[in-house]
């Protein structure tokens, strides 16, 4: 253990973007390391209050509502989540695709927006990112940015940590989680049962882990559907299966676990192009990994 | 940026989750987190089987104890402690209203469910025992994180939504 570090680190949690985010310091002496962790706790709270597909006041709520009528400005943190997100949708040939927000509510997954019903055909092709973070949506469409928002906001909460002094620290948003600095963790997917009474753990240094999909029998918490949706043919994925992906970036990892979940291993040239590493579990049980070496 | 997979046997694992200790703050560490250099008086408060269904009727959520573990911040305000129950076990919270009763902080006091409640089980682990011919649990298999199925929080932003009611109900109302 590094000799800067203090006998015990201070980490505490909070509801936010709809799961438990919890945020632990080892390095800093605990008035110092409540202050940081209070500081990471706004930026994901900053996240939330822009992202929320729930909260009516969100960039997300006003772009569902206005955003097929007339251009809407968002906030600078929205329009780098709606780049981002356009950036993976390009990447993996729209199979990830925050217009699948149509298929969600119409499972049951988000309440319905105050707005007419999506177009049929609209997908991430007709989202139009435009100057002066305007956003215009060339068709009635709805987006969701739940499958990236999370990661973003890891890494806002960590770059928040790190202008506090930290060096070494954890944000953990429901599973969604950032390690920073020199000493590796051991982080426990849950993911049912494995054969032979193994469990399945990443040791991981200086980098994000996000997961998505589970297993039959898994039970998730209440008002939670587990449900992802592949742009492309518009239906729920990866039943059974699990995706764990590793990447420098939270935002990164988060955004690729639904392509990966939804078709694997075709996108291993994409993974490595993004320096990131995937392991997926099947619904028989066993694990595949591909992407960049781990 | 480092990482390697790995299969353990569950048996050599120590789940750690959170790291140390399972208790986040203890109740004066919250209230100092939440209303800094404020003191605290208890005004601790007994619900009416009225106000209990006044509650239960604003809010949508039951109410589950008869007592309300309210302070008075000496900066103005209210902090109270509560508990809602998870999937698993009573997760202890507390909520910091200001004198107009909004919401000033929300912090987790304890949360020891987390996601590696089944595998932190006895009686789970137990099943696995008589392969291991009683070998020890190696400490530097400690895990200190969890990922996989998301976990909700919907338990907790219903016990705020029931604690909002109470303040109408119950701490809003001028003195007799």
């Amino acid at each position: 253990m590094p000799s800067c570090w203090h006998s015990r680190p201070v980490e505490r949690a909070r509801p936010l973007l709809g799961t438990i985010v919890a945020v632990r310091v080892h390095d800093l002496p605990e008035p110092c390391a409540h202050r940081a962790i209070e500081a990471a706790f706004a930026e994901i709270a900053a996240t939330h209050r822009a992202m929320s597909f729930h909260e009516p006041d969100s960039d997300v709520s006003r772009l569902n509502r206005e955003a097929w009528r007339r251009p809407v400005r968002v906030s600078p943190h929205t329009a780098v989540v709606l780049r981002l997100a356009q950036f993976f949708a390009a990447a993996t040939d729209g199979v990830f695709d925050i217009t699948t927000a149509a298929e969600l509510v119409a499972a049951g997954g988000l309440p319905r927006p105050d707005s007419p019903l999506p177009d049929p055909c609209a997908s991430w092709r007709d989202i139009e990112l435009g100057p002066e973070r305007t956003v215009h949506f060339r068709r009635k469409l709805w987006i969701d940015l739940g499958g990236v928002a999370k990661g973003y906001a890891v890494d806002r909460a960590v770059t928040c940590l790190i202008r506090h002094g930290v060096r070494q620290c954890c944000v953990n948003a429901g599973g969604d989680l950032r390690i920073l600095g020199p000493a590796p963790e051991r982080v426990m997917l849950r993911v049912g049962d494995l054969p032979g009474a193994m469990a399945a753990v990443l040791e991981l240094a200086d980098c994000s882990l996000a997961s998505s999909g589970e297993r039959q029998g898994l039970a998730v918490g209440a008002g939670q559907t587990g449900q992802h949706f592949d742009g492309v043919s518009r239906r729920s994925v990866g039943c059974g299966a699990v995706a764990c992906v590793v990447a420098e970036s939270c935002a990164v990892a988060d955004a690729l676990t639904k392509p990966v979940l939804a078709i694997g291993e075709k996108w291993a040239a994409a993974l490595r192009r993004l320096g990131a590493t995937a392991y997926r579990l099947d619904a028989a049980g066993h694990w595949r990994h591909f992407g960049a070496a781990a | 940026m480092r990482s390697r997979f790995l299969l353990l046997p569950v048996t050599t694992l120590t789940i750690n989750v959170p790291a140390h200790a399972t208790v986040y703050l203890t109740i004066e560490q919250a209230q100092a987190l939440t209303f800094s250099g404020a003191s605290f008086t208890p005004d601790f408060r007994t619900l009416t089987d009225a106000q209990m269904a006044s509650i239960e009727k604003d809010s949508g959520v039951n109410v589950r104890h008869r007592q309300v573990k309210v302070w008075r911040a000496s900066t103005g305000g209210w902090f109270i402690a509560d508990d809602v129950v998870g999937k698993h076990e009573y997760i202890p919270f507390a909520l910091g209203l200001d004198q107009a009763g909004r919401v000033v902080g929300i912090e987790i006091l304890e949360y020891r469910e987390s996601y590696g409640h089944e595998v932190r089980e006895p009686r789970w682990r137990a099943q696995f025992s008589g392969k291991q011919h009683g070998a020890r649990l190696r400490l530097d298999d400690d895990i200190r994180n969890i990922s996989g199925a998301t976990l909700s929080c919907r338990h907790l932003t219903d016990g705020v939504k029931r604690l909002l009611a109470t303040y109408a109900v119950v701490l809003a109302q001028p003195p007799r």
